[in-house]
């Protein structure tokens, strides 16, 4: 989605131009209706920030990598937890 | 009894790095599978053993014109350590187990002598009664951490062999003896089988014993 160009003043007559409003209406429209699958997760504050976490947990293993034993992190999703 | 880190090991997702091989045990009389958590505790934990193994034989012509006298002895009551060194997360390179002998020999240089070897082992197995694969049979884990191993021979040729082995599953027409043992305070079986007799009489004696052996196992903080 192209970028909404910024309003200059004293260039653009009026927040009126339905065009503009419309353009600006459909991306916060499109940015509230975002969801996100596991393991990532939306959130919108009432200021506009999204916030968007990833529900995975690093995780300190030990593993065998061409013949070493060698620690490594990797990441897994969080079981869900009720 | 050592202590060890605590460690995540990234395996096959099956308590191990590897996958066990698979025995259908439904013809076996002597079975007594061990948990995932007695498997585990052999495969990532056997620190060492410790073997009580002791044998002789001596041979004396006293009849001239050729008087002459062997005398061969050898024991193992050592502590055995399996991985010197390493840790329990370095076997997470073991595609299947570790084993370790330890021996010792008296006379090898000659035709004539004793042996005796002491054998820890941690592979591990899927035990199954009936097909392996159907995994509705799947019972538990095997393994025969220990054995024992002794010979007296002469002129090359062993006159007496004797075979102890500590595991979870025997025929017991394959063995002399099987009965019922706990070493490392796991449940198994103790299997023997002697090959020929130790010999008695005036001219040559041969003997000797042995005690179950000790099991060490890492700990964690």
């Amino acid at each position: 989605m192209a970028k909404i160009e910024k309003v200059i003043k004293g260039q653009h007559p009026s927040l009126l131009d339905a065009d503009k409003a419309n353009e600006l209406i459909s991306m916060v429209n499109g940015i509230l209706s975002s969801r996100a699958q596991d393991p990532l997760s939306l959130k919108v504050d009432s200021d506009g920030t999204i916030n968007i976490n990833v529900a995975l947990s690093p995780i300190e293993v030990t593993m065998c990598v061409n013949g070493i034993p060698a620690k490594r992190v990797i990441y897994m999703q969080a079981p869900n937890e009720e | 009894m050592p202590t060890a880190t605590p460690f995540t090991a990234l395996g096959r997702g099956n308590g191990f790095p590897f996958c066990p091989t698979k025995v259908d045990v439904s013809t076996f009389d002597n079975v007594r599978e061990l948990t995932l958590a007695e498997a585990m505790k052999i495969f990532w934990n056997l620190y060492s053993g410790t073997p009580t193994l002791s044998y002789s034989w001596t041979y004396t012509s006293p009849t001239p014109p050729n008087p002459e006298s062997y005398s061969y002895s050898a024991s193992l009551n050592s502590e055995v350590v399996l991985t010197p060194d390493k840790y329990p997360h370095d076997r997470v390179c073991y595609v299947s187990g570790i084993s370790l002998n330890e021996s010792e020999s008296d006379g090898t240089e000659e035709d004539r002598g004793v042996f005796l070897r002491f054998q820890l082992s941690t592979f591990i197995r899927r035990l199954y009664n009936g097909v392996t694969t159907d995994e509705d049979n799947f019972i538990g884990y095997g393994a025969f951490p220990a054995r024992y191993w002794t010979e007296l021979y002469g002129s090359f040729v062993p006159f007496y062999i004797k075979m102890i082995s500590y595991g979870t599953h025997f025929k017991s027409s394959d063995w002399d003896s099987v009965s019922p043992v706990t070493i490392g305070g796991i449940d198994l079986f103790k299997a023997e089988r002697e090959i020929g007799t130790e010999p008695s009489g005036t001219d040559i004696v041969a003997g000797g014993t042995e005690s179950d052996p000790t099991l060490d196992f890492y700990t964690y903080p």
